[in-house]
């Protein structure tokens, strides 16, 4: 699924990145997260939410054309990444991480961050219903 | 390999600088779980009988728990424990936020701090380099301003603990902060933090925690937030937090005001959940992990001045509302910032000053020592105070050793009401009809504090016993709470609430949302690979607390049955107004009852633990 | 799950309301013979203290109610039949 996000309801829990690195790629471990949340204290006394919208400008920069379009979620071709990592820096939201494969990694919209946040601050894009009131 | 755990204790001597990373050895893991557990067992076995409190010889040590960091409800809490400087007996305090997370991705599940920093430090951690940064430009800078140039000099990812001026001094009661909000309030750990020079801690991990079951834990963690999603608390609970139980503790004549002469407030509902929300609140904020997040983080106006804080939680209600008589939520708000930013407990700052209220009121201090009029109720008057206890200056001086130690300074019987046990603090629930709670701030091993047992629902539904004569009567008086069935009850929450301190993670899911406790069962052993039963648990948590007590009774002289005593006012003063008129609970009651605990605990008459009782909990 | 709006106001003749009442965290512990759910039968209207003191269970007891993810006053008069959330006094802060 593609994401969307209400950022004043996120209460800077952590929820959402800690269940993202541990069904992605099976490890306990919040730095590997696709996604960022960040608190902007004392003032305003809200937090951010930085997450992959599926822009694509990781495929326009990647020079292997690695990173594909599929239904609206880009993901990354292993056979022909050469872990350059230019699309992690390209990134301009700053969500894409390096495994300790080497290879980088980004959102593929499996969505467990929506089914888990406890606040509904982060949606299914394209999703009316919202499952937690 | 222990799973769930990071696998190491981190030994800092901050006089050498000399660190070493040691395995954490499985018998402590299995006997003591972690948090509390591994404070109680480290402090007990490492600190010698005699040492100043302030002095470089004390530790101050940092547990996460084995559950602490993992996809599971309120998975964040960090502990902190030390001699207290407040009560020269077992200290221990705990916290929210993200701090105990991050020490475990960096790799550590403990941090022992010994020695003295030679100068003013920050201790930075940042997965296995770790650097003690001198930082003189941060002396007498506030505990929140602190973490937030650390923030920005080191980044957003760090975890950071500060310790504000208060701490600095050495005040007795100076709290550890973090996250914009959050603290290790209780028994003086910032005061400790503060004497070994250290300024702040900032942690930042990105490391992994081993998981016995991968797909197993991702399973059960995802179905535990679910669970606490369909209760039906789950969307009660948040909009008001612990502030929600306010307009309650005063139906039942529990909410102390004037330095707990009385125990209703007519203005709670100023105070109270509602009003944070009505007048302040910006953000529910909420700790790792956490489905239910409790901090209300708000803006607060005042006369005095403006700031943003995460609060006030009820205990702050109570002691700065309530106690000191502050009327209005933004006051309460208000002092509660400055408490933070100076880095003191709210909670006994707000007990030494309306002590120090009362006396004034008394005439048994003046405007000379005090440098000027004080009275309840008056914001600036609080704020005056905190800031003299903060600087150690005037009668600061005095009181910065706490209610025990200003009592004996002022005199003229004020010892009588300097509400303390032990030498700490009383918190938020005035109990001259509730004696199981009573009981429960007497025999708390820190001195007086509600967390380990909250007895006060089942003091209440005792009272409340002949329901049919208060249905007639409309409300009203409530009955006399009897003695009967409590020990038992305050032995059980012993037991139950602080082995999530053990565990690293919130009781709160449970306590509030009625989030059953087979879950931690099951998540434990797809974590860790080991099979505990919450009773087992339960066990581990009766050792634990037998250990504090042995602690105490080493490391305090003469330490034994006095020590676990309410102040005078208690046990001999009528409340003279509201639900609870008339009601006090006698010394003669509260010997029977302690008789029956100490019975029960397997003490003997003096309160110190028997060999039998050691052997039989696996501390001989 | 009743809807609260659709509940509150009488319908037409209706004189005698049925409340659906879901018994929450220590309550449940102290008060036992109630189980999780009980169910009141009150001639409209009552208020909630009302609801609560027909279970046997004093006022005092319950710290706050909710109903459709709102907290009802105990002094809230209640109109119609619906089904409501009692919170004992929780664990503390």
């Amino acid at each position: 699924m593609r994401l969307k996000v209400e950022e004043k309801r996120c209460s800077g829990c952590n929820v959402c990145r800690v269940v993202c690195a541990l069904e992605n790629f099976g490890v306990v471990q919040p730095a590997k997260a696709l996604l960022q949340i960040k608190g902007l204290f004392p003032e305003p006394g809200t937090y951010s939410i930085d997450y992959c919208t599926q822009c694509g400008i990781c495929a326009e920069e990647c020079p292997e054309g690695a990173i594909k379009e599929d239904d609206g979620i880009y993901r990354i071709d292993h056979d022909l990444c050469t872990q350059c990592l230019i699309c992690v820096e390209s990134c301009p939201f700053g969500v894409m991480v390096v495994l300790d494969s080497g290879y980088p990694a980004k959102c593929t919209g499996c969505g467990k961050c929506v089914e888990l946040c406890p606040r509904n601050a982060i949606l299914d894009l394209d999703s009316q219903a919202v499952k937690k009131s | 390999m222990l799973y769930g755990y990071a696998g190491k204790i981190l030994k800092y001597n901050l006089s050498s600088a000399h660190h070493s990373a040691e395995d954490i050895p499985r018998e402590l893991a299995e006997k003591y779980l972690g948090g509390r557990g591994f404070i109680a067992r480290l402090l007990y076995d490492m600190l010698p009988v005699g040492i100043d409190p302030l002095g470089p010889e004390n530790l101050v040590i940092i547990a996460a728990g084995p559950l602490s960091g993992h996809l599971l409800p309120g998975s964040g809490k960090t502990h902190f424990g030390t001699l207290s400087p407040a009560t020269g007996g077992y200290g221990d305090s705990n916290m929210g936020g993200h701090f105990g997370p991050a020490l475990k991705y960096a790799g550590y599940d403990c941090l022992v701090l010994e020695g003295k920093a030679r100068k003013l430090s920050t201790l930075v951690i940042s997965d296995d380099r770790i650097d003690l940064v001198e930082d003189e430009g941060l002396a007498g800078v506030g505990a929140i301003k602190t973490e937030k140039l650390l923030k920005e000099r080191l980044g957003e990812d760090y975890q950071i603990i500060t310790v504000g001026p208060g701490g600095e001094r050495g005040v007795v009661f100076s709290c550890i902060h973090h996250d914009f909000g959050r603290q290790a309030g209780r028994t003086g750990v910032g005061a400790v933090l503060g004497s070994k020079n250290i300024k702040a801690i900032a942690v930042r991990g990105t490391g992994s925690l081993p998981l016995y079951d991968p797909p197993g834990a991702l399973k059960k963690g995802e179905e535990m937030f679910k669970v606490c999603f369909a209760k039906p608390g789950f969307k009660t609970w948040t909009p008001y937090g612990t502030a929600s139980i306010t307009g309650w503790v005063n139906e039942v004549g529990a909410f102390p005001t004037r330095n707990y002469q009385t125990s209703f407030a007519e203005f709670h509902n100023k105070i109270d959940g509602q009003a944070i929300v009505d007048r302040l609140l910006v953000t529910d904020k909420g700790c790792f992990c956490c489905p239910t997040p409790c901090g209300k983080y708000g803006f607060a106006k005042t006369e005095l001045g403006s700031a943003y804080v995460e609060g006030p939680e009820y205990e702050s209600i109570a002691i700065l509302g309530g106690s000191c008589c502050l009327e209005e939520i933004e006051e309460v708000a208000y002092a509660n910032y400055v408490c933070d930013e100076l880095g003191l407990d709210t909670i006994s700052s707000g007990v030494v000053i309306s002590f120090a209220m009362e006396c004034f009121e008394k005439g048994i201090i003046g405007k000379a020592d005090v440098g000027r009029e004080i009275s309840f109720g008056s914001l600036s008057d609080v704020v005056y105070l905190l800031e003299k206890i903060a600087a150690r200056k005037g009668i600061g001086e005095v009181l910065c050793r706490g209610v025990r130690h200003a009592a004996s300074v002022f005199g003229g019987d004020s010892d009588r009401f300097a509400i303390h046990v032990k030498g700490l603090e009383w918190t938020g629930y005035e109990c001259r009809n509730a004696p199981g709670m009573m009981l429960s701030y007497m025999t708390a091993d820190i001195g007086a504090h509600h967390n380990r047992s909250w007895a006060l629902g089942f003091d209440v539904s005792q009272s409340d016993a002949d329901v049919s004569e208060l249905i007639k009567a409309g409300g009203g008086k409530l009955g006399v709470s009897s003695p009967e069935g409590k020990v038992d009850h305050v032995i059980s929450m012993q037991h139950s609430r602080p082995l999530y301190d053990a565990l690293g993670i919130c009781r709160l899911q449970t306590m509030e949302i009625g989030f059953e406790t087979v879950h931690y069962e099951k998540i434990y052993e797809l974590i860790t690979g080991n099979k505990l039963s919450w009773e087992e648990m339960l066990q581990i948590s009766e050792r634990i607390w037998h250990l504090t007590r042995l602690f105490n009774s080493k490391h305090i002289k003469g330490f034994g049955r006095h020590y676990d005593y309410p102040p005078a006012r208690f046990m001999e003063e009528p409340v003279p107004t509201g639900p609870n008129k008339g009601r006090f609970i006698s010394r003669e009651i509260l010997d029977q009852m302690l008789d029956e605990y100490y019975e029960k605990r397997g003490w003997d008459n003096n309160g110190i633990p028997k060999a039998e009782t050691l052997a039989r909990v696996g501390l001989a | 799950m009743w809807g609260w709006r659709e509940h509150m106001e009488p319908t037409g003749e209706e004189k005698l309301i049925t409340i659906r009442i879901n018994i929450l965290g220590h309550l449940r512990e102290l008060y036992p013979q109630l189980g999780e759910v009980s169910t009141v039968e009150s001639e409209s209207p009552i208020t909630v203290s009302g609801i609560i003191r027909q279970l046997g269970i004093s006022p005092r007891m319950v710290l706050f109610v909710t109903g459709n993810d709102r907290i009802i006053p105990k002094n809230t008069l209640i109109r119609g039949s619906c089904s409501l959330n009692l919170i004992s006094p929780p664990a503390g802060g």
